[in-house]
């Protein structure tokens, strides 16, 4: 292969993508001798209504769930989380690593019949910046460093100036500010899918409407019921239609976890969620149906430093010190979650994050230690820390907040008081710092390192208000290098020393899937499914 | 009686006005905006969205843009939905609840005041108590225990009807939500109706009709009907406009689609305009029916006259 040279040079992230090119492609691959069912319907609880279908303004994982479904992007991710030619079927980058070349396929079609070229990315990543449009999303352009992304999303260049370029027809090329090593990662999110530029011109805000719609995906939309079920038909025009076996899917927004195991257990979901506290009866009941895995999410504790004394590095380390976090994970999750003990879980692509000291310490050990710590700091059983333990209103985080002000409680002079708001106030006050101590979540936006570590930089979503010059400078430099894994580790090993953050778990997936289906992709580690890779076996 | 609806109908215009305007500010008063989020945003597109949305505007500016497009029917767009206008979104939930509700209030009315006669007709007697005692059963449990449970009985065991979903309103569909719905409401209108007929069948009136000899039955639907009515009637007023605007439980568990959710859900994500289509939606509703339950007032009771 002539591409196999400049493979050579490209960089890890893009180098495993590129090689699954020999790999058969992502369609479902229906084992032989499996006999399929001759209805081919896949019913999903998609956990909430989508906020949007639009590829550029989806935000959250039920609209990035159906638009995996609806549309295609430059490349796909296999079952495993590695990417694979999707509308492109080859792509490159320059010696430096600036300029990226995408070869697209020329079957690709749109539902309409239309072919999917070079132009209709164009339009779709310059409407993804446009300040007109608005996107929640846009900042997602400006990581990469596309040349005038941000200047753009700023308001300070056009659209057109985006550095993004269709050479011809089937050839689309982006230019970067600098060599991001996980580029390549990124064109599988939905904000970089293409858009029919006719229908949503001529449509507005209502051409994702099932009447408007064109897309380019396996499937197309069928019926949208706010709150009830949107329904999904194959796109006969699809290039891989041959190797689809699922004619109809159906996303059900069922917010309620009881509500979801109920039609579960009514045979009216093939895919669904049940509320974990139930888990061992279901084990006991279903457990060959019960799903767990892995989720690129952190559970976390912020501290606010810029209030006393959580500007002290000694209280935040005796805090993180004396929670136990295997009796959180053993016994109040209890859904296969990891300890935590730094930011970026386990599973991430292209990085092997080496657990901080503290982690292999025994839990006798971070005691004494943080017993130490705190007495340094200068709190004794006569002068005790306060805390204020905010969460957001929820059965599960609160039973760990009681777990874990029990433990401070027990080992440390700590007295913790806690309070609980509702979402939106709850977000209000971490965002304006009305906190000391607060429960947090954050889940990885790509397969990548950085999507976790640039939340602690000082320009970060670092709510704490941490600032550490030699972290920024880390993780400024591991932006454009090859390896930043060495970047990474003494960035991790940074938020270990001064625990502007206290990581308590790393989040599991948990579902019910009937064993009737097939070519589920369980181990993709960021859920990340397509219905076409499904099949329904015969019972 | 014409003079009265018009009066009512003027008096509804300033009525309207301070509720939108109460409800406008004290919406902004609460913490937290609709695009505020978790993961969080670089201020230079927030500033991008909420220039989109007006929310860069002082106050009182957005809540006359919003006035304004109100008077044209336009409720604006929603701000969780980004695909949709509150217009998009009211009407089909409406549509939905309205008929769950519907069928639900039809259904009670007509088994709860048939419950609660033959219970005052069989005043302490077994009859009585054991229509009082399923009646109480009705109102102890709640919807959200009550739905669950209907679900489990005819739809993971028996297998009979859907768990979930609404297909249009098709009839299996529409069964389950509508007696958990009901169950409360017979049990309510069964308990009224029997305490209303026990004391009109104690009064003057009643007697006398008995003195003169009229058949039972006779004083029953023609003496004693009307006046009984007349507490279930106001009862009913506002319950009506509950009913037919659902029950977050009943959709959220049901995954109906109904309006209900769009109130709960509203309020959650800081949805501006979806809070405030549904206020100004739920206001006119309540206006609305208190000036029929008036009217209906002056045709049983004659000593009410407008």
């Amino acid at each position: 292969m002539k591409k196999t040279k400049l493979l050579q040079s490209m960089l890890l992230a893009s180098a495993v993508a590129a090689s699954s090119l020999s790999a058969p492609l992502m369609a479902a691959d229906v084992p032989a001798g499996t006999k399929l069912a001759d209805v081919q319907e896949f019913v999903r609880d998609n956990g909430a209504e989508p906020g949007s279908l639009d590829p550029q303004k989806i935000e959250g994982v039920p609209g990035a769930n159906i638009a995996r479904d609806l549309f295609e992007g430059l490349l796909n991710q296999s079952r495993d989380g590695k990417e694979q030619p999707g509308v492109a079927t080859s792509w490159s980058a320059n010696a430096d690593n600036t300029v990226y070349t995408f070869n697209l396929r020329k079957d690709a079609k749109w539902s309409n019949g239309d072919t999917v070229t070079a132009h209709d990315f164009v339009y779709a990543w310059q409407r993804a910046v446009d300040p007109a449009l608005a996107s929640p999303y846009s900042w997602y352009m400006e990581i990469p460093m596309i040349v005038n992304a941000s200047k753009i999303v700023g308001g300070e260049a056009e659209p057109s100036s985006l550095g993004v370029r269709a050479v011809d027809d089937f050839t689309f090329e982006v230019t970067l500010e600098g060599p991001v090593p996980f580029f390549v990662k990124m064109v599988t999110h939905t904000t970089m899918f293409p858009v029919h530029k006719a229908t949503v011109e001529a449509h507005g805000d209502k051409w994702t409407q099932p009447e408007n719609i064109v897309t380019n995906g396996a499937y197309t939309l069928a019926e949208w019921k706010i709150n009830e079920r949107m329904e999904l038909t194959r796109n006969t025009n699809y290039w891989n239609d041959a190797k689809t076996v699922i004619n109809k899917v159906t996303h059900l927004p069922i917010e309620a976890a009881s509500a979801s195991l109920a039609r579960y257990r009514a045979d009216e979901l093939d895919f669904g969620n049940f509320p974990t506290e139930q888990i061992k009866q279901l084990r006991k009941e279903m457990g060959d149906e019960i799903y767990i895995t892995p989720k690129l999410c952190t559970y976390y504790y912020i501290l606010n430093t810029q209030v006393a004394p959580y500007g002290d590095a000694r209280v935040r380390k005796a805090l993180s010190y004396a929670i136990d976090r295997d009796i959180i994970t053993e016994h109040i999750t209890a859904t296969g979650q990891l300890p935590a003990y730094g930011l970026t879980p386990e599973i991430i692509a292209n990085f092997d994050p080496q657990a901080p000291a503290y982690a292999s310490m025994s839990q006798a050990d971070r005691v004494a230690e943080a017993t130490k710590l705190m007495a340094e700091a200068g709190y004794s059983d006569s002068n005790p820390l306060n805390i204020n333990l905010l969460y957001n209103t929820s059965e599960g985080h609160k039973k760990i907040a009681i777990a874990i002000s029990q433990m401070w409680k027990k080992d440390l002079p700590v007295e913790t008081s806690l309070e609980n708001q509702e979402w939106k106030t709850y977000l209000s006050s971490r965002n304006e710092g009305n906190f000391t101590v607060a429960r947090a979540g954050w889940c990885g936006d790509y397969n990548e390192a950085s999507t976790f570590l640039d939340l602690m930089t000082s320009t970060g979503m670092n709510d704490g208000k941490w600032i550490n010059a030699e972290y920024d400078e880390l993780m400024a430099a591991s932006k454009t290098m090859s390896d930043p894994s060495a970047n990474y580790n003494r960035a991790e090993e940074i938020l270990a020393e001064e625990m502007p953050i206290i990581p308590i778990y790393q989040y599991t997936g948990v579902n019910l899937i009937k064993p009737r289906v097939g070519g589920y992709a369980y181990d993709n580690p960021e859920g990340n499914v397509y219905s076409r890779d499904v099949y329904i076996k015969a019972e | 009686m014409l003079s009265f609806i018009i009066k009512r109908a003027l008096e509804a215009i300033p009525t309207m006005l301070v509720l939108t305007f109460v409800s406008f500010m004290l919406m902004y008063l609460a913490p937290g905006s609709p695009f505020l989020t978790e993961k969080g945003m670089p201020p230079e597109v927030l500033a991008n969205i909420n220039a989109k949305y007006n929310l860069d505007k002082p106050l009182l500016e957005q809540y006359i843009i919003y006035l304004g497009n109100l008077l044209q029917g336009d409720f604006g767009p929603s701000f969780r939905y980004l695909d949709f206008s509150i217009n998009d979104l009211l009407w089909p939930g409406l549509v939905v609840s309205a008929t769950i509700g519907m069928w639900a209030l039809l259904f009670a009315v007509i088994s709860g005041i048939a419950m609660g006669m033959m219970a005052a007709l069989n005043r302490n007697k077994t009859t009585d108590y054991s229509i009082m005692t399923i009646a109480m059963l009705g109102i102890v449990l709640p919807t959200f225990v009550m739905a669950p449970l209907l679900v489990l009985l005819f739809s993971i065991k028996l297998r009979w009807l859907p768990a979930g979903g609404w297909n249009d309103g098709a009839a299996q569909y529409l069964v389950l939500p509508v007696i958990a719905v009901t169950t409360h409401l017979v049990a309510q209108i069964a308990r009224i109706t029997r305490g209303s007929l026990i004391e009109v069948l104690n009064s003057n009136f009643i007697r006398t009709a008995q003195a003169k000899g009229l058949p039972f039955r006779y004083i029953i639907f023609k003496h004693a009907f009307k006046p009984m009515m007349l507490p279930v009637v106001s009862y009913l007023g506002p319950v009506f406009v509950g009913v037919l605007t659902g029950s977050v439980v009943i959709d959220v568990y049901f995954g109906t689609g109904g309006i209900g959710q769009h109130f709960v859900n509203g309020a959650i994500n800081r949805d501006y305009s979806m809070v405030m289509g549904v206020t100004v939606l739920l206001g006119v509703m309540y206006i609305f029916f208190n000036a029929v339950t008036d009217i209906v007032y002056a045709f049983i009771d004659p000593k009410i006259r407008y």
